[in-house]
Order: C-alpha cells, then sequence, then structure tokens
C-alpha cells in the first residue's frame, strides 16, 4: 500500500521523475565508461610493462640506502657538502658468478625463468641519421621465457638473433627513426669504443612507447664486445608465477643476492602513482555526478513533501505512523535510485561498448587501436550501490521532515 | 424540550462511566497551547464522556476550544500535562476511547487506535487527489490490513454507494465535486468501522444543499447507531443532534439533550 502511494505521487509529476531518473542513469553510466576507460589504459600499461620488461630485475649495484657520511655530519638539509678530490671509480659494475646465481635463482620456489642481461647505450647510425639505443644484450631463449618479446615481433623472427652472427633486434619506433627496415645493416659504437655494424633481424613493437622508441636487443657476446663488456653481466630478469605479488618475492630475493632487486611495481612506481591519481579524478567526476543526481532526488521530493501535507496529516489522522510515511517518501527515492541505477547499469555497459569500438588512434605511454575498456563485475556493482546509496541518502531528509508534520497544526492551519 | 444533565464530580462521572462503557471519556481535560508568551490556556479542565449510539453536538462561539476539544477526543492531539508554572493538573487530563487510557499508549499504538476507533471528518475533505474516490475510502481499511484488497475496495465501494455516490466510484477525488468530495471524506471515515464519528464543521465549506445533504446522511447514520460528535456553527444542524454541548473559554457551560 505504501508503494502504491509512493509510486502514484512520483507518476503525478512524470516530467520531474524522468529528469531525476536520467540524472541517475547519466551518472552511473559516466562513472562505468570512465571507470572502464581508466582500467582499461592501467590494465594495457600494467601488461605490457610487466610482459615487456619482466616482473623483477635484479641490477649489479648495492641499493643506496645508507645516508653519506658528511650528511650523517650535516644533518642540515640544505648543507652544502662539498668533497675534494674525490676520484670516481673506474672500476666496471658487474654481478659476480653469474651462472652460480642464476642457477640459485631458479633453484626459487616462485621463480619461473632467469635471464641473464648486459646493458649499455650505444649510438646507432643508419644513413644521416644518428640516434641513441640502450643495447640489451640477452640470451634469447632465456629472455623470450622471461618476457613475452619474443611474440611482439612485427617483422623477422627474434630467435633469428642465435643464427645471425651479428643480429640485432629493433623497437619499430627505432626502426622508424632510422628509416631502417629489416634486413639493413645499421652501425652501432659504444662510449667505450667499440663499434659493430649490425643487421636488422626482428623489429619488435611492446606498445609501451619508451621502449618501442630506444631498445635494440642483440646476443649476450655481442653486446658485451660491443659494450667493452667482456663476460659481464650486469642485470638479471625474472619471470615469477605471480606478477602482482613481485614486490614481495622482490624483498626476499634482495636479501639473499645482496644486489639492488626491484619489482616492476617498483621501477614504475611514478607510473603507478599516477594512475593513483587517475582513480581519484575519476571518482571525484562521477562523484559530482552522482551527488547533483542526489540533489535532483532531494528536491524532487521536498516538493513532493510540500504539496502533499495535507495528505500527509489526513493519512496520519487514520492511522497512518511517522514510519510509513517516511517510507512512502523514501520509497520514491529508491524508486527513481533503482530505476535510475539500474538504466545506467545498461546504458553505461552499451556506452562502454560503442567506446570500445571507436576507431581512435593511441600512442602515448602505450600505443592501441581503439580505446581500451576493461569492465570487471565490481564496477557494475560498484556504481549501483554507490548511486542507490546516494538517492538514498538525498530521500532520507525529506522523508524525515514529512513524517514530522503535525497533523493537528496542519489541520489547523487550513482554517 | 431541553434537560439539563447533571454535572458531578469527575471522579464520579469516571465511576459511572466505567460501568456504562463510555465511548469516549474526557477527565480534566486541560490544553496549553503555544508556548511562552503566546502560551494560551485553551481547555480549562474539561470532562465530558460520549455514549454509545449518541449523536452528540457542540456548539460555542469562535475560539472557545470546540475544535481543541474534538482533536483530543479523537486521539490526534494529546492533553497537556502541567499548567504554566509546572504544576500538574489533578487529576490528571486522560482521554479514553473505548474504554482505552491513551495516555499509556505510545504514538504508533495511538495512531492505531485512530486507525481502528475513530473517524475523523473535517472541513475540508483531504482527499488524495491521484486516488480515486473508491481508492480514498479503502485506504484506512489497506492500513488495518483485515480485509484483502478486494474486500476492502468492494465494502469501500458500498460505502460510497450509500452516500449516493454509487457511480463515481472510479472518479479522481479532484474530479469531484465540493459537496461529492465531503460524502466520499465521511466516507472514508466510516470505513473501519469506527466506534465514534467526529466531525469538526463539516458543513463548513459546503452550499445550502450539500449542507443539508450531509446532515440527514449524520442524522440516518445516528439512527442506525453510529455514535457521532460534531461541531458546528449551523444551529439548524446542531439541533438535529440528540444531544448539545456549550463551550465558552475553554469550559463546558451547557449540556443539552433535545428531544
Ligand atoms: N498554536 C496556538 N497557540 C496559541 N493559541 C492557539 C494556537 N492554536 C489555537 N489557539 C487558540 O486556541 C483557541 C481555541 O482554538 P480552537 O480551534 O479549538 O477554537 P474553535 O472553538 O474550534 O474555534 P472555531 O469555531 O473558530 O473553529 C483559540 O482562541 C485559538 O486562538
Ligand atoms: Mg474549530
Amino acid at each position: 500500500m505504501l508503494w502504491q502511494i509512493s509510486l502514484r505521487y512520483l507518476s503525478s509529476h512524470k516530467r520531474q521523475t524522468l529528469v531525476c531518473v536520467a540524472g541517475v542513469t547519466i551518472s552511473v553510466m559516466m562513472f562505468l565508461a570512465m571507470y572502464s576507460m581508466m582500467k582499461g589504459f592501467r590494465d594495457k600499461f600494467i601488461v605490457e610493462t610487466v610482459e615487456s620488461s619482466g616482473h623483477i630485475v635484479i641490477n649489479d649495484e648495492p641499493r643506496e640506502s645508507q645516508t653519506p657520511i658528511l650528511q650523517l655530519a650535516y644533518p642540515e638539509p640544505n648543507a652544502l657538502l662539498l668533497l675534494d678530490r674525490i676520484k670516481p671509480r673506474d672500476q666496471v659494475k658487474k654481478i659476480k658468478n653469474p651462472q652460480g646465481l642464476i642457477a640459485k635463482l631458479r633453484q626459487l620456489p616462485h621463480v619461473v625463468a632467469v635471464g641473464p642481461e648486459v646493458t649499455g647505450d650505444a649510438i646507432a647510425t643508419y644513413g644521416t641519421k644518428t640516434m641513441t639505443l640502450s643495447i640489451l644484450g640477452v640470451e634469447p631463449e632465456e629472455q623470450q621465457k622471461v618476457t613475452t618479446i619474443g611474440e611482439k615481433l612485427l617483422e623477422g623472427n627474434f630467435a633469428r638473433l642465435r643464427a645471425t652472427a651479428d643480429g640485432v633486434v629493433i623497437g619499430h619506433g627505432v626502426a622508424l627513426v632510422l628509416g631502417a627496415k629489416l634486413g639493413d645493416s645499421i652501425n652501432l659504437s659504444s662510449s667505450t669504443g667499440g663499434r659493430t655494424i649490425a643487421r636488422v633481424v626482428g623489429i619488435f613493437q611492446t606498445g609501451v612507447t619508451p621502449v618501442d622508441y630506444s631498445r635494440a636487443y642483440m646476443l649476450l657476446n655481442n653486446a658485451q664486445t660491443l659494450l667493452d663488456k667482456k663476460n659481464i653481466i650486469n642485470r638479471l630478469t625474472l619471470r615469477t608465477d605471480d606478477y602482482a605479488q613481485a614486490p614481495a618475492y622482490a624483498a626476499q630475493i634482495e636479501s639473499m643476492v645482496g644486489y639492488k632487486t626491484e619489482s616492476w611495481q617498483e621501477s614504475n612506481a611514478n607510473f603507478l602513482k599516477i594512475f593513483a591519481i587517475q582513480d581519484v579524478i575519476t571518482f571525484i567526476i562521477t562523484g559530482a555526478l552522482m551527488v547533483v543526481a542526489a540533489f535532483g532526488v532531494l528536491n524532487i521530493l521536498i516538493m513532493a513533501v510540500m504539496e502533499r501535507v495535507n495528505d500527509i496529516a489526513i493519512l496520519k489522522s487514520f492511522g497512518f505512523s511517522r514510519r510509513d510515511i517516511t517510507w512512502i517518501f523514501v520509497n520514491q527515492g529508491l524508486l527513481i535510485g533503482v530505476t535510475g541505477a539500474g538504466l545506467g547499469l545498461a546504458v553505461g555497459k552499451l556506452f562502454i561498448e560503442i567506446l570500445r569500438r571507436l576507431p581512435v588512434h593511441m600512442e602515448g605511454l602505450v600505443k592501441a587501436e581503439g580505446l581500451l575498456m576493461s569492465e570487471y563485475r565490481g564496477q557494475y556493482v560498484m556504481a549501483f550501490v554507490a548511486a542507490l546509496a546516494v538517492t538514498l541518502i538525498a530521500s532520507v531528509y525529506p522523508a524525515r521532515r514529512a513524517a514530522s508534520y503535525d497533523p493537528v497544526e496542519v489541520i489547523r492551519g487550513a482554517h | 424540550m431541553m434537560h439539563k444533565v447533571p454535572s458531578g464530580g469527575a471522579d464520579a462521572q469516571a465511576e459511572r462511566s466505567a460501568a456504562s462503557g463510555a465511548i469516549l471519556r474526557a477527565r480534566n481535560l486541560h490544553r496549553i497551547l503555544g508556548q511562552g508568551e503566546t502560551a494560551n490556556h485553551v481547555l480549562v479542565g474539561v470532562n465530558l464522556e460520549v455514549e454509545a449510539r449518541s449523536y452528540v453536538a457542540i456548539v460555542g462561539a469562535s475560539g472557545s476550544g470546540k475544535s481543541t476539544l474534538l482533536y483530543l477526543l479523537g486521539g490526534l492531539d494529546r492533553p497537556t500535562r502541567e499548567d504554566m508554572e509546572g504544576n500538574g493538573f489533578v487529576p490528571a487530563s486522560r482521554v479514553f476511547i473505548d474504554g482505552q487510557d491513551t495516555s499509556e499508549l505510545s504514538d504508533v499504538e495511538l495512531a492505531r487506535l485512530r486507525n481502528q476507533k475513530v473517524g475523523f471528518v473535517f472541513q475540508f475533505h483531504y482527499l488524495l487527489k491521484e486516488f480515486s474516490a473508491q481508492e480514498n475510502v479503502a485506504l484506512p481499511m489497506f492500513k488495518l490490513g483485515r480485509l484483502t484488497h478486494g474486500q476492502a475496495m468492494a465494502r469501500a465501494g458500498e460505502l460510497l454507494d450509500r452516500l449516493g455516490l454509487g457511480s463515481k466510484l472510479r472518479r479522481k477525488a479532484n474530479r469531484l465535486s465540493g459537496g461529492e468530495q465531503q460524502r466520499v471524506a465521511i466516507a472514508r471515515a466510516l470505513a473501519n468501522e469506527p466506534a465514534v464519528l467526529l466531525a469538526d464543521e463539516p458543513t463548513g465549506n459546503l452550499d445550502k444543499h450539500n449542507s443539508e445533504l450531509v446532515a440527514d446522511i449524520f442524522a440516518s447514520l445516528a439512527e442506525q447507531g453510529q455514535a457521532i460528535v460534531m461541531v458546528t456553527h449551523d444551529q439548524a444542524f446542531a439541533r438535529r443532534a440528540k444531544r448539545i454541548i456549550t463551550m465558552e473559554d475553554g469550559a463546558i457551560i451547557g449540556d443539552d439533550l433535545t428531544s
């Protein structure tokens, strides 16, 4: 009976009710779409990053955690510390006894694969074009186990690094900048004087723009020669059984090996921070939309209550309790909320599918054709619950006000 | 010819009513309206009993406290407990509806009692305009919950039919004439077969013809044994009641039986 009264009241203001419902629908739809877009973008970034750079990287340096001695002596943050005659140590950094370490790491429970690497910069020259490459010397077989680089080739074949004596696999961005194509030979020279002519045996695209525009893979031996790091391994890349757990595994490994061991989360902390900010922005914007929708509900209900003062008085006079009156008006909020949120889920889903199909070419931090929309059931639940909660909260005040009218005062006032 | 009803002490009256089973009983009713400077001692110790099957009219000058008394008798309002100095009234102000001491009831219980035992009719009809005449009459039955939806609607139809509105059951309340609306309101007050019908100037907004129609309806209801207490300024209407109570300055100054 209470529902019936609520429904009649709502349907006597069809247009306002529809506007109110539309407000809730739009806020839910926008939340779903924005959230999907943000999450899609982030998921893509994470997957590409994790898959192309590995879960954990062990570097050939101790973690610089200790405060320098001089800073201990002069703790003021702005103290000017001048060190005279400190000689840079020429010592080449490396991981000691890498083979032994790799064997040990492979024994660890969560480690799936370990790839030895030597890294360094080299200048690439092709015709008149020149650019700096970050060279990654790898064992192709191992590297394909630690990352998905083997699957990212647009042209050529990653395994050909092994077969070709002087092969190099370059990012497609590098190929674009240099104007080099598969089979072309490019000149590589390092700062330590090493130089070689390498043949392009593969062009990859990870989708992570900074990688695609700077990285080149070579056979470990060739890279060691080019970079003048004979027999040196200065980085180990690991794949684990769960990339989400990488920070925990990395900490464990670091305490074991003593080298700075970084999870992908730590290496990409800046990006992850941006994503966290993005999330906050998404919540603020869609939250604001929901609040606006809630004000719509509040407004329509306050009007409804003021219009129904006489009804409230007579209903109370023949036995309706405060609670009955409260429900009559809360129900109206609920009806608007449920209808609006329900429609919002449907329209939101539709909107996501439309956005997904939009022919948008994206090439920023990650490269993608079309907007990346990632959905999960929780976001629908979240949107529905949030919209409902907000409309419910908005209907409580008018409903309580309605319930508090004293029938005697109303009836006296009408005379 | 009119007879004076002898008025005894409040306690004596209380005892009598317990024996006779009065439908309404007011004992030393006080009501102070407003607060502070504007406080107004509107009822100054009213004692009153309304027997089953009786038809009572309350008359008196404007502002004498008739409406206030009626709201208290129907449990729509509660008596004031203490005077402006903070002293409790002796004996305490009490309203008994069908033997039930309303001061013992919570707001929800009192609302339920109104639903079951009291039917109010006011000067204004207070119909819900989105609902049909029949639905308006059925609302108190829906609230009581003793009848199914169908039964309640059927009974509402019968009530309206008895009041000459059989052809307008489905008409929305705001598309009825003023006289028709007031008759729907009377039917609604009768919905749950109340122990007493309380009417505050039920003809106050009506023309002569409709006023007479309402007066006839009241007379016929009273004849069928419906207890009625009504407030009216219409002398002719009042004289059709069996008993006329006259109020002045918040007190009963006359209580006469008509013949
Ligand atoms: N909120 C209030 N505060 C103070 N005094 C009030 C308040 N409401 C009503 N009164 C006063 O109470 C008195 C009794 O009012 P009541 O409505 O019972 O009179 P009534 O006999 O029904 O008059 P009428 O014939 O005009 O309807 C009046 O003098 C009125 O001014
Ligand atoms: Mg009055």
